[in-house]
């Protein structure tokens, strides 16, 4: 049995299975909280578990999924394109607002880490949070943090805006769409636009805009540094 | 364009977006320098959305897939969260609510800043 662990088919077969058990899921209960990439990381660590199974064995194939992440960012800029007008029109007011919350939760999770004590590499593991996951991945491994906290923090910080962002909406009163979209873009990245396309098409493109964005800026600030 | 010759097309993009990347004087990701490069070569209408539609709707639809792999590694990293996680999930939620009030009153300020005499006049 160990020969077909060893197979990098194993590691694909299972997370491929697993993450289309988490998109039924999520699409048959319709909950944003039943991520997919979460029912996928429980149900592989438990039959990894059961079965005994090392982790080595399924990342022989898991690499090879791993390394499809670099052109699935590369795709990123097909998402934005298709917003290219709404990009174009507002252009100003959406580097403005996406720099500002890039800047502000980059210095957040600095001060805020340092405040509750948190260890070194877990606060380098979140400081990429309210990026897009291929960017945030791609960030952690840079500042040498670590690539799986890195996820949990980024689906967390997506869980956050879906909880809270029609509360924060209400409370300051924001009635503009756009500026709806670009902070709920801005502060919970894919997660949190699911949320944004709900709330209206204006929102969803702008939400939609914010990731790219906010990603981008991130990027800059935190290479820079 | 054929599925192979899309796979071809993004391949490629990748590996101009490592060299491009390379050139910087500081670690920039290859993979966000390729995406950079995608937007701009279809800005100038030198790659057509239809050279690219078949492959990027497949990764844009299941690129949540490929993060379970990085994810499940945490089986073997609880250790860094030992006596941590309470300090982890406050600094992720406050962080991301005073991430949208920042985010929400930039857009607020500069809108009504910019478009001011559109609405006095």
């Amino acid at each position: 049995m160990t020969l077909v662990f060893q197979s990098p088919l194993f590691g694909i077969a299972l997370t491929f299975f697993t993450f289309e058990v988490g998109l039924y899921l999520n699409k048959r209960f319709k909950s944003p909280f039943l991520n997919p990439i979460i029912i996928a990381t429980i149900m592989c660590i438990a039959i990894l578990q059961v079965g005994n199974i090392p982790l080595a064995s399924y990342q022989v194939g898991g690499d090879f999924l791993s390394m499809l992440i670099f052109p699935a960012t590369t795709c990123l800029a097909v998402a934005v394109y298709v917003q290219l007008p709404l990009l174009k029109k507002y252009f100003i007011p959406i580097l403005i607002g996406c720099s500002v919350g890039a800047t502000v939760s980059i210095t957040s999770v600095l001060l805020f880490s340092k405040w509750f004590n948190v260890t070194d590499q877990l606060t380098k593991s979140l400081l990429p949070k309210s990026v897009t996951t291929a960017i945030a991945l791609e960030l952690s491994s840079l500042l040498q943090g670590e690539p799986s906290l890195t996820v949990m923090a980024v689906i967390l910080t997506g869980f956050v805006g879906i909880l809270f962002a029609p509360l924060l909406i209400k409370i300051f009163r924001i009635k503009d769409p756009i500026i709806q979209g670009l902070a709920i873009g801005t502060s919970s990245h894919v997660i949190g636009t699911s949320q944004a396309i709900e709330m209206g098409p204006i929102q969803g493109a702008m939400s939609g805009i914010a990731i790219f964005v906010t990603g981008v800026v991130t990027v800059i600030l935190l290479v820079a540094f | 364009m054929k599925i192979l010759g899309q796979l071809t097309l993004l391949a490629t993009l990748g590996v101009l977006g490592i060299m491009l990347a390379q050139l910087l004087p500081f670690p920039f990701p290859g993979s966000i320098m390729s995406m950079l490069l995608l937007l701009l070569l279809m800005i100038f209408q030198i790659i057509k959305l239809h050279h690219i539609k078949q492959a990027s709707e497949f990764f844009l639809h299941y690129m949540g897939a490929f993060f379970v792999v990085p994810s499940v590694a945490i089986m073997e990293n609880t250790g860094l969260l030992q006596g941590q996680v309470v300090p982890f999930l406050l600094v992720c939620m406050l962080s991301a609510l005073l991430t949208f009030a920042a985010t929400a009153l930039a857009v607020k300020i500069t809108i009504s800043l910019l478009y001011k005499k559109e609405v006095q006049s």
